[in-house]
């Protein structure tokens, strides 16, 4: 179930987001607990109506899931549609709860840092001199990432599985918000030294020096005030143009 | 020149396009960042220099975009792939140009990808129907069928524009006037700035 979760998001699409995704890693464990074909055939469809979260968090929710329809399989006929309803409301809920806390970790605050991080190896290890600054960095990079990211996918099925309908109190040990707020202050702390260095020795076709810091301080400051990425960069065209104009 | 269009340019759209899958529907091991796709395909191209100016530029201009739900942000792998085929392949675009041209291309993917998402909901009515019929939901053939027009569709994309775009923008380069060639050589100099400014922003206002 931990590899199938890889493929979470294989067949997203805008009715059901990840219904197929969720089914395709929930299936062998349907097919464990309900060796009936008509059994499984009925579990299977009801799981295929909406469901959406952040991709490395979905483990959480199919061990949560597994083990209530575990418990459904296990119970007698009469208590199983009151069961059905509620692996319903508890998917919808733990779906919108663990992309909150996944899409802020994970695409908030990790994919940024380690960006920064990157960076910022690549040029300290350029400008040392080092020996395959690239192949560092970009190791740096998929082991800073991707450790944190196969862990929680490992560890959310088993969290979710055992812990059940307890796992709000238990997501909670985690201490998600101190840990995304640290992770946040390392990027920021990367992305300041980035821009330092980059003031100092100019890479990527560059301006050095006051005019650069110029730029920089200009961006930001526009950056602040809602100004898109992509209009400050036809912002500068236009600026350019103007300045090719004027130049005698 | 021939070569290029037959057997490079095809390998190397195929590779972007397979990478690309990365991104959303297979594992998000952020193996498809524009921080490798620029300089491998750089690299490849035999211009490792100009992959990982342009990686690291669109990597900035790419950090703040979160595919947050139903939204759809600019293609990353596709961007940078197009913007280094552009400038280190036969039509050797200045980077000034190819960069925003790769922007533009990301961008421009993004519809062609809705597109893909719409025609995905037809394979959850084909394994409730097979699910219905009381057979297995055949996931070896959706997962193969989903990938598959995905990367058939992305590496089509990244063929057929960067084709276009190759020769157009190379010539045009030479055409237009000096000013205007000034204008996107001075926005590209500004860019790791603009970049920069976009990742320092992506913590400070949350931290």
């Amino acid at each position: 179930m931990c590899a199938r979760s890889f493929f979470i998001q294989s067949w997203w699409n805008f009715e059901g987001m990840q219904n197929l995704g969720f089914l395709f890693g929930l299936d062998p464990w349907l097919h464990r607990i309900y060796p009936d074909p008509e059994e499984y055939r009925r579990a299977a469809l009801r799981h295929l109506e909406f469901f959406n979260t952040q991709p490395y968090m979905v483990s959480f929710a199919l061990g949560l899931v597994g083990a209530m329809e575990e418990q459904r399989a296990a119970a007698p006929e009469a208590a199983r549609p009151a069961i059905e309803e509620r692996i319903r409301q508890l998917k919808r809920v733990a779906g919108s709860s663990l992309a909150a806390i996944g899409d802020s970790f994970f695409w908030g605050a990790l994919k940024p840092a380690c960006a920064a991080m990157t960076i910022l190896t690549w040029l300290v290890l350029w400008t040392a001199g080092v020996s395959h600054p690239l192949a560092w960095g970009a190791l740096a990079y998929l082991v800073a990432y991707n450790v944190p990211a196969v862990w929680i996918r490992w560890k959310g099925l088993r969290m979710g599985y055992y812990f059940g309908e307890q796992l709000p109190a238990e997501l909670k040990k985690l201490r998600w918000q101190s840990k995304t707020r640290w992770t946040r202050r390392v990027g920021l702390c990367a992305a300041s030294a980035l821009a330092l260095a980059c003031l100092i020795v100019p890479p990527f076709g560059g301006t050095p020096g006051l005019k650069g810091a110029a730029a920089l301080a200009a961006a930001l400051g526009l950056r602040s005030l809602g100004v898109s990425t992509m209009r400050l960069y036809a912002g500068a065209a236009a600026l350019g143009l103007l300045l090719a104009l004027v130049r005698p | 020149m021939t070569a290029w269009y037959l057997f490079s340019l095809p390998a190397l759209s195929a590779g972007i396009a397979l990478v690309e899958t990365d991104s959303v529907l297979v594992g998000q091991w952020m193996l498809s960042r524009p921080l490798f796709v620029g300089p491998l395909t750089g690299l490849l191209c035999g211009d490792i220099q100009a992959g990982v100016v342009l990686g690291v530029l669109t990597e900035l201009f790419s950090v703040e975009g979160l595919p947050v739900g139903a939204s759809i942000p600019l293609n990353a792998a596709v961007a940078a792939g197009c913007a280094v085929l552009l400038s280190a392949g036969a039509w050797a675009v200045p980077m000034a140009a190819a960069f925003p041209a790769g922007l533009a291309l990301g961008a421009g993917h993004q519809r062609l990808e809705t597109r893909v998402r719409h025609w995905r909901s037809g394979l959850t009515l084909r394994a409730a129907q097979a699910l219905g019929d009381g057979g297995p939901p055949g996931w070896r053939r959706l997962l193969l069928r989903s990938l598959g027009i995905h990367a058939a569709v992305t590496a089509a994309f990244v063929y057929a524009t960067v084709s276009v775009l190759g020769p157009a923008l190379s010539w045009s380069w030479d055409a237009v006037p000096a000013a205007a060639r000034d204008a996107v050589s001075f926005a590209f100099e500004i860019g790791p700035w603009i970049g920069l400014a976009a990742l320092v922003r992506a913590f400070a206002w949350k931290v």
